[in-house]
């Protein structure tokens, strides 16, 4: 498990060093530099060369990016250009709230989907069967700017039950906070629990048609056991992955959806960026994001690896 | 020797695609998918004549109307026509989803079928660059794309085409590495087919079925990021209607009209709902994998 462990970790910083390679490369392709956007369009040339050399940008590319490295390493991202602020600490701010609905959002969907997925196994093709996976497909393919606004118009304006949008923090009122936290979280977990259902679904039935549980049947354990001690068990192995790379969808959807409910976390920062032209926020927040998702798909990946000893001694066919 | 391979190959290849295309017209999900998304490529090719007026033509004595003959889904904050914006929205959409679909699927399978053939040294590197570009959520990707080329039609495209490439890489690579040492690969090679024959001509129609499950997948997903940029104001550009731009300027009308950005929303999941459906039908049509456990439900029981 060591072993495996450290050549994953290997990996990773091989991986991470890819992401801040092309993030650099990316944000190279802005039209004019740092400099001249800093100092406006109207400027005289003499200035221009003076802030470009305080700011580096007349060394060769690759001393840049060098250097540029060696300071994210340190966890040094430059300074925001509207504010002056640390792009670290300003993107490290925002991040609980963006964690907050990161969790809710999974964790609603998971109460939604685990059990679906146990009904609709177990009593396939009944109508409760076909209901749940019409509504699965539905719930795959409805985008979540459109479910949130949906959800907007009939829980905020129509019933008033919930606030269309804002944010009060954690620590100063739990429950205004998830009041404001209940409608983004919904319409995160909304698609979540549809790949979910789908996915558990599918290798809930893998493992109904194997021989352990046909024995299982045999010797008269009651469905309840057999459902919950062998099939599940199995089964959420396998799942395990499927909500690893269900990161990359929730990290996406945050962006959106944090901009639609207001909600100040890191993805409502990098549109914010994006729209006043502090790339070096923009940066920061795309190579936080990044690197979040590297790391939940290592652990994940090492989860997998505990919950299944095929994958670390690289036997048999999952591997 | 070569043509009486490719001849044979070909001949086979005819009567199965044949045989797959009756499966894929009595599978019902496709049709589904096609009963739906058909009109809607018919609506964005015709909208001219479909549309009742111009969609940008400005009547600010007709804002935010109700539905009603003249304006059969009303009219939006500048008195614009929602049905004529809809129509010709869907133009947008669906360039941009499959020229960002075809940019992807064409530099992903080069780059899976160069890795996979040569192998080594270049497939390890091709391969490191695709985990990177994976390592991004989609919509963060296309996101720093669009922040660093600035927001425009052709910029969208690169950005979203980019982001899908290593899917189809990943693909293709996975396809070719199980097909590389087959019986009739070796026999191509062994007829002096070169390197660029065999990939192309021999492995590459070979690897299609999941690449084809792909594009219409991808279709969708692209689709949903175009509409999830414009949304954020990032994609193509007012007056040019676009569906996620709509749903956007439609939410912050909501207690006006609800038709606004209702429509726009269902037109966007709709388009995305009948590719994916199209995509699940194409999987059990071409999947003799699937065929094999259809067929074999009962097994456990």
């Amino acid at each position: 498990m060591g072993a495996y462990i450290a050549q994953r970790v290997l990996q990773l910083v091989g991986v991470l060093l890819v992401v801040a390679t092309l993030v650099f490369v990316v944000f190279r392709l802005v039209p004019g530099d740092l400099a001249e956007m800093r100092l406006g369009e109207y400027i005289d040339p003499a200035t221009l060369t003076a802030v470009r050399h305080t700011l580096g940008l007349d060394r060769p590319l690759a001393v840049q990016y060098a250097s540029w490295l060696a300071d994210a390493v340190r966890g040094n991202l430059g300074l925001s250009a509207l504010n002056g602020q640390p792009v670290a600490a300003l993107v490290l701010e925002k991040f609980p709230a963006t964690l907050e609905l990161a969790v809710l959002g999974m964790i609603l969907s998971l109460v939604v989907s685990v059990p679906a997925a146990v009904i609709t196994a177990f009593r396939r093709n009944s109508w409760l069967d076909q209901a749940a996976r019409g509504a699965a497909i539905v719930g795959y393919c409805v985008p979540r700017y459109w479910l949130a606004v949906l959800l907007i118009l009939v829980l905020a304006v129509r019933v008033r039950w919930l606030p269309p949008a804002g944010f009060v923090p954690l620590s100063e009122d739990p429950l205004g906070n998830l009041r404001y936290a209940a409608l983004p979280a919904l319409s995160l977990a909304v698609t979540l629990a549809a790949v979910q259902m789908r996915f558990l679904r599918s290798s809930l039935l893998d493992v109904v048609g194997q021989d352990y549980i046909r024995t299982a049947h045999a010797k008269g354990l009651a469905d309840r056991a057999i459902v919950l001690r062998h099939a599940l068990r199995n089964a959420l192995i396998t799942f395990v992955t499927v909500i690893g790379l269900q990161f990359a969808d929730l990290l996406g959807g945050l962006v959106v959806v944090e901009q639609i409910f207001s909600w100040p976390g890191v993805g409502w920062l990098t549109i914010q960026s994006i729209t006043q032209r502090d790339y070096a926020v923009v940066q920061g927040t795309v190579l936080l994001i990044a690197t979040a998702f590297v790391l939940v798909n290592l652990i994940v990946d090492v989860l997998y690896a505990y919950l299944d000893p095929r994958i670390r001694t690289g036997q048999g066919s999952a591997t | 020797m070569i043509a009486r391979l490719r001849w044979r190959g070909r001949g086979a290849g005819r009567s199965l695609t044949a045989r797959r295309a009756r499966t894929l017209v009595r599978d019902r999900t496709a049709l589904v998918g096609a009963a739906i998304f058909v009109p809607i490529v018919a609506a964005a090719l015709f909208a001219p004549l479909l549309a009742p007026t111009s969609p940008t033509a400005v009547q600010m004595s007709a804002r935010f109307q109700g539905p009603s003959w003249t304006h059969p889904l009303g009219t939006d904050e500048l008195g614009r026509d929602l049905l004529s914006r809809l129509i010709y929205g869907a133009r947008v959409s669906l360039t941009v989803g499959a020229l960002a679909v075809t940019i992807a699927a064409r530099a992903g399978i080069l780059c899976g079928l160069v890795a996979a053939y040569y192998g080594g040294r270049l497939d390890a590197a091709a391969m490191r660059a695709m985990d990177g570009l994976l390592a991004f959520p989609s919509i963060i990707l296309a996101l720093a794309i669009i922040a660093a080329l600035g927001p425009g039609f052709v910029d969208v495209m690169i950005a979203i085409g980019v982001v899908y490439i290593p899917v189809f890489a990943r693909i293709t690579r996975a396809s070719v590495l199980a097909l590389r040492s087959t019986g009739f690969v070796e026999a191509a090679r062994a007829a002096g087919a070169s390197d660029a024959h065999v990939m192309w001509r021999t492995l590459l129609p070979n690897c299609l079925s999941p690449l084809l499950v792909q594009i219409t997948v991808g279709f969708a997903n692209a689709i949903l990021t175009e509409a999830a940029l414009s949304f954020l104001g990032l994609g193509v550009q007012p007056p040019t209607p676009s569906w996620g731009a709509m749903l956007d300027m439609g939410r912050r009308f909501l207690t006006q009209t609800a038709w606004y950005s209702s429509s726009a929303g269902a037109a966007i999941f709709l388009t995305v709902l009948s590719l994916n459906l199209l995509g699940d039908g194409l999987r059990d049509t071409l999947d003799p994998r699937l065929h094999a456990t259809r067929v074999a439900p009962g097994r456990g029981q």
